[in-house]
């Protein structure tokens, strides 16, 4: 009886966190995926936009996504800064490291990157990562053909937009649009309004919150006759590099005629 | 000593320990006041000694190289309005610091930078001495349009590059006294102040030199070789302060300008106030914004430019009257 007792004790002892982790998020994308591995709780301090979940959005702040304040996070001691390369000054890392803080950035280029932060936040924070990664493979392991053409707007005045370096074309070929801006080294460029007219592609997708710039966006379609169709998306959605990219993927499918 | 009067002599130990004191009256502050008895105790250690005291010591060298550097320059080229960031120099430091850093490495970078910097003065230095006549305002009109040019440049790379470098280069242009560790931070104080000493012993002579160059030729002095130490000495203070915290501006022209305006104009005097005054002056300001705006982060260069630029605006306005 006494053994089965200790036994017990012993299992409750180390499912439940003997002690909790102070861990700081850096950027958007961190703040979700560390909740959404069930680290939400643990996070002390995120950045001026962190909205989602809700939750995020009630945890102190450390100043914003690019100028974070390190006396602020010095003071909430963490055990773990995480954040995203970037965006990020490299001297924000070499003081962390000075303050003997430790810390990670991850880069968010492509699908790959993402799943590598998934597996390796999952990885110093002992969560299985298994679940959040089969459902990012299941869209973005492998694309359906390309039958619409399609540019993704993240900004309209100046014209700023996703090459095909980016994770975010793969958000559009995972529901068949093929991104007509290539770039070889570039992840998101400036371009001339005049290459969308001339190209004319099937979906103009705008990823932005700001009203004046969509109007914007709206006019300078009626203004040349193009026959592309605008979709305005979800910024908060569709520029974060996390596991929402799923979302995002299975909304433009819904919007498209995929 | 250094042949200082007593009166002055006093007056320079009395702004050395205040440097001290505002350097170790500027550690209490920031996100949490912290009384002077817990200064030191071990459990701030790391944020006394690692955050605030490097970002203190950047300050500290950051106001006092560039004050020291606008003094020596505006002596030199007899224009009041001389300053390493409006004259274009802090501009090629930046430059060259970050060509170096893209195609080069190391060392070779902060080379870049003061080779660059080095030969801005000379170009710029050039046009102020050759047109004698001319206004101090069009002179800076030089220096800013050089200065433009190389942050055009920069802006040309920066859209070539990938997005993470170029937000790099744009927040540390801005002025950064953030990022450095303690031992960079004391290294940079210790070249600084060092080269400061040096354009210090030529101070004699740019009083002489300041009085008429015929005067100081008969007095005997090399009017070429002084010109060109202190532009050197000048380019090296302003490479070694932009590489470390970006292009800071309005220093180099606010802190003379008040020195000389309460101390008088003897050269050999001003260099050591300018030198005190000038640190004090950056620690000050970045403490006081670093506290107000916490958690929230604003970069100095911001912060010196809103100051200095109606600053620049009354000092040409003061000067354009004295010319008539």
């Amino acid at each position: 009886m006494k053994k089965f007792i200790f036994a017990v004790l012993f299992i409750i002892f180390c499912s439940t966190n003997s002690y909790a982790l102070r861990i700081v998020s850096l950027s958007p994308s961190t703040t979700e995926i560390l909740f959404k591995l069930g680290l939400g709780g643990d996070i002390v301090g995120d950045t001026l936009f962190s909205n989602y979940p809700e939750k995020a959005k009630k945890i102190t702040k450390v100043g914003s996504y690019i100028r974070p304040n390190l006396e602020k996070i010095l003071e909430l001691k963490p055990d773990y800064v995480i954040g995203m390369k970037e965006g990020m000054n490299k001297s924000v890392q070499n003081k962390l490291n000075e303050l003997g803080i430790k810390n990670r950035f991850y880069a968010s280029r492509n699908v790959s990157d993402i799943i590598y932060m998934i597996r390796d936040i999952a990885g110093i924070f002992h969560k299985n990562p298994n679940a959040v990664v089969a459902e990012i493979e299941k869209y973005y392991k492998k694309f359906p053909p390309a039958k619409k053409t399609g540019i993704f707007v993240v900004s309209v005045q100046p014209l700023i937009v996703a090459t095909r370096n980016t994770f975010v074309n793969s958000i559009l070929r995972c529901a068949g649009i093929r991104n007509i801006v290539k770039d070889k080294a570039l992840e998101f460029i400036i371009i001339d309004k005049e290459y969308i007219i001339k190209k004319q592609p099937d979906y103009i997708i705008v990823s932005l919150g700001v009203k004046k710039q969509i109007d914007m966006a709206r006019s300078f379609i009626k203004r040349f006759h193009l026959k592309s169709k605008l979709l305005i998306v979800d910024p908060n959605i569709y520029n974060r590099p996390s596991y929402r990219i799923v979302n995002a993927c299975l909304d433009l499918r819904k919007r498209t005629s995929y | 000593m250094f042949g200082f009067e007593k009166k002055n002599l006093l007056l320079i130990f009395f702004l050395l320990f205040l440097s001290l004191f505002v350097g170790i009256f500027a550690l209490r502050y920031g996100g949490k006041t912290i009384p002077f008895s817990d200064l030191f105790d071990r459990q701030n250690s790391l944020l006394v000694v690692h955050l605030r005291l490097p970002r203190i010591l950047a300050d500290f060298t950051v106001g006092a190289g560039l004050s020291i550097v606008g003094l020596s320059f505006q002596t030199l080229v007899r224009n009041p309005l001389a300053e390493p960031y409006l004259f274009g120099i802090s501009g090629a430091a930046a430059l060259g610091y970050v060509l170096g850093s893209i195609f080069l490495s190391g060392i070779y970078s902060y080379v870049l930078s003061f080779l660059l910097s080095v030969f801005t003065v000379f170009f710029v230095m050039f046009f102020a001495l050759r047109d004698r006549d001319n206004a101090p305002s069009s002179m800076v009109l030089t220096g800013v349009a050089v200065g433009f040019f190389y942050s055009s440049i920069i802006s040309v790379m920066s859209i070539f590059l990938s997005s993470r470098f170029v937000k790099n280069i744009f927040l540390w242009y801005l002025g950064d006294t953030t990022g450095l560790t303690l031992n960079s931070a004391v290294f940079s104080l210790f070249i600084v102040a060092f080269f400061s000493v040096v354009m210090f012993f030529d101070a004699e002579k740019l009083n002489i030199y300041g009085v008429g160059e015929e005067f100081a030729q008969t007095s005997g002095v090399n009017i070429k070789s002084l010109i060109y130490r202190q532009y050197i000495l000048g380019s090296l203070i302003t490479a070694v302060v932009v590489s470390k915290c970006g292009a800071i501006g309005f220093v180099g022209l606010i802190v003379p300008h008040i020195v000389k305006m309460l101390f008088g104009k003897d050269n050999k005097l001003n260099f050591v106030l300018t030198f005190f005054l000038g640190g004090i002056f950056l620690i000050i300001v970045d403490t006081l914004i670093k506290s107000i705006v916490y958690p929230m982060e604003i970069p100095i260069g911001v912060i010196t430019a809103m100051i200095g630029s109606p600053f620049l605006i009354l000092l040409m306005r003061k000067f354009r009257y004295a010319e008539r």
